[in-house]
């Protein structure tokens, strides 16, 4: 079918199967899909400013169902995500202003898709990286060789290879400090500005909630548990990705009736994925979710490539 | 052994129940579908051309109410269902 906004023809079972496929990732992995999501619908025919739009507004719909699933779960740490709100909403705003002058150049397509494609290579090396690291310090806890601490507290805790960032940022004592119990960490408010600043930024530049940077950061960065980054970076995106739609919709990179259709198929997808969470331990979640980046990046390269643009 | 065959029973009962939710919530998602599509193509276009701002508002309502109403569907479904014996 033909859509009126965007001028684009492209089957509805498409769009329903891609938004079920991205919908179930998002619920399991806690991020928005958008690393599959996007070159998906740029490789369906969509111009990559309507991509970043499009998969921005589809998002919102989705991350409010598994956003509710993570918060019964007791995943998502709402003093975080709110106060996230103050870099994430100005970081969606450059960003979008970004691509606005993209547009201009004539360029956008080859300039966001060789951007898109670089962050998630990167996102999927590091990710492989320190995941199969916490995995190997996981089998040796087991067989005694690394000594673990006595559990003493209630708050969710995962093992992580690389943990030095997050350390280092905790004894930074920069006022104000913030506590935030349901993380079970106390952090300067400038490191949560900074991380959700850049979440924020790579939502309004590249569409989507920008989970795939920013649920890694939460992690990393703040040494968020992976359980509760998961469901706060849900909660992060309703935010991101619903003031990255009215933005990209003012400056007419939003094709509504495409992103209703795909978050037709998402909404199906996401009860699956929340639940399958339950099941996996932290390390095991962030090794499955490796490979995905490299997917989307392969996809876009192809068809930047398909497209004479590369 | 019989216990095994109870939770084999339960099991199988499960994934029936979850396929056939599974069509009627898909079946009522295609109707809701064509309903949108046919009804809001043309309005959705012509607010997109000529009044931007109200195309923004509409665009973030619609896909928050498309949410919400979606969630609420499958809460009914999933209750509806599981009151079967």
């Amino acid at each position: 079918m033909t859509f009126l906004i965007s001028h684009v023809t492209i089957g509805a079972p498409w769009l329903i199967a891609v938004g079920f496929v991205v919908g179930v990732l998002g619920g399991f992995f806690g991020v928005g899909g958008s690393f599959l999501a996007g070159p998906a619908l740029y490789a369906l025919g969509l111009p990559m400013n309507y991509v970043v739009g499009t998969d921005i507004a589809h998002i919102v719909g989705k991350s409010v169902v598994a956003a509710k699933k993570h918060r019964a779960l007791g995943n998502v740490d709402i003093k975080l995500g709110l106060l996230m709100a103050f870099g994430t909403i100005p970081g969606v705003e450059l960003g979008a202003r970004v691509v606005q002058a993209l547009k201009r150049t004539q360029h956008a397509d080859l300039a966001l898709g060789l951007s898109f494609s670089a962050v998630l290579l990167v996102i999927s090396v590091f990710i492989t990286w320190e995941s199969l690291g916490a995995l190997r310090r996981a089998r040796a806890e087991k067989t005694g060789r690394i000594k673990t601490k006595a559990a003493g507290n209630t708050v969710k805790k995962d093992r992580l290879h690389f943990n030095v960032l997050w350390k280092w940022i905790h004894a930074v004592q920069i006022r104000p400090m913030i506590a935030l119990p349901v993380s079970g960490i106390r952090v300067s408010f400038w490191a949560v500005l900074v991380v959700s600043l850049i979440g924020g930024f790579f939502s309004g530049f590249l569409g989507g909630g920008a989970g795939y940077i920013r649920m890694p950061m939460l992690v990393y960065v703040l040494g968020v548990p992976t359980h509760v980054a998961i469901g706060t970076d849900l909660f992060e995106i309703i935010l991101s990705a619903g003031y990255g739609t009215f933005s990209h919709a003012l400056k007419g990179n939003v094709d509504i009736l495409i992103a209703l259709v795909m978050h037709t198929g998402a909404a199906i997808g996401a009860q699956i994925g929340a639940q399958a969470t339950e099941r996996f331990r932290g390390p095991g979640i962030r090794l499955a979710f490796a490979p995905l980046p490299i997917l989307g990046a392969a996809t876009l390269l192809y068809e930047l490539h398909h497209r004479g643009l590369l | 052994m019989s216990a095994r065959r109870t939770t084999g029973n339960t099991d199988m009962a499960e994934g029936s129940t979850f396929w056939l939710e599974l069509v009627v919530y898909a079946a009522l998602i295609i109707g809701y579908l064509l309903l949108v599509l046919k009804t809001l193509d043309r309005p959705l276009a012509r607010l997109f051309e000529e009044h931007r701002f109200e195309y923004a508002v509409g665009a973030l309502l619609l896909i928050l109410l498309q949410g919400v109403v979606l969630e609420l569907l499958t809460k009914v479904l999933v209750g509806l269902f599981r009151k079967r014996p």
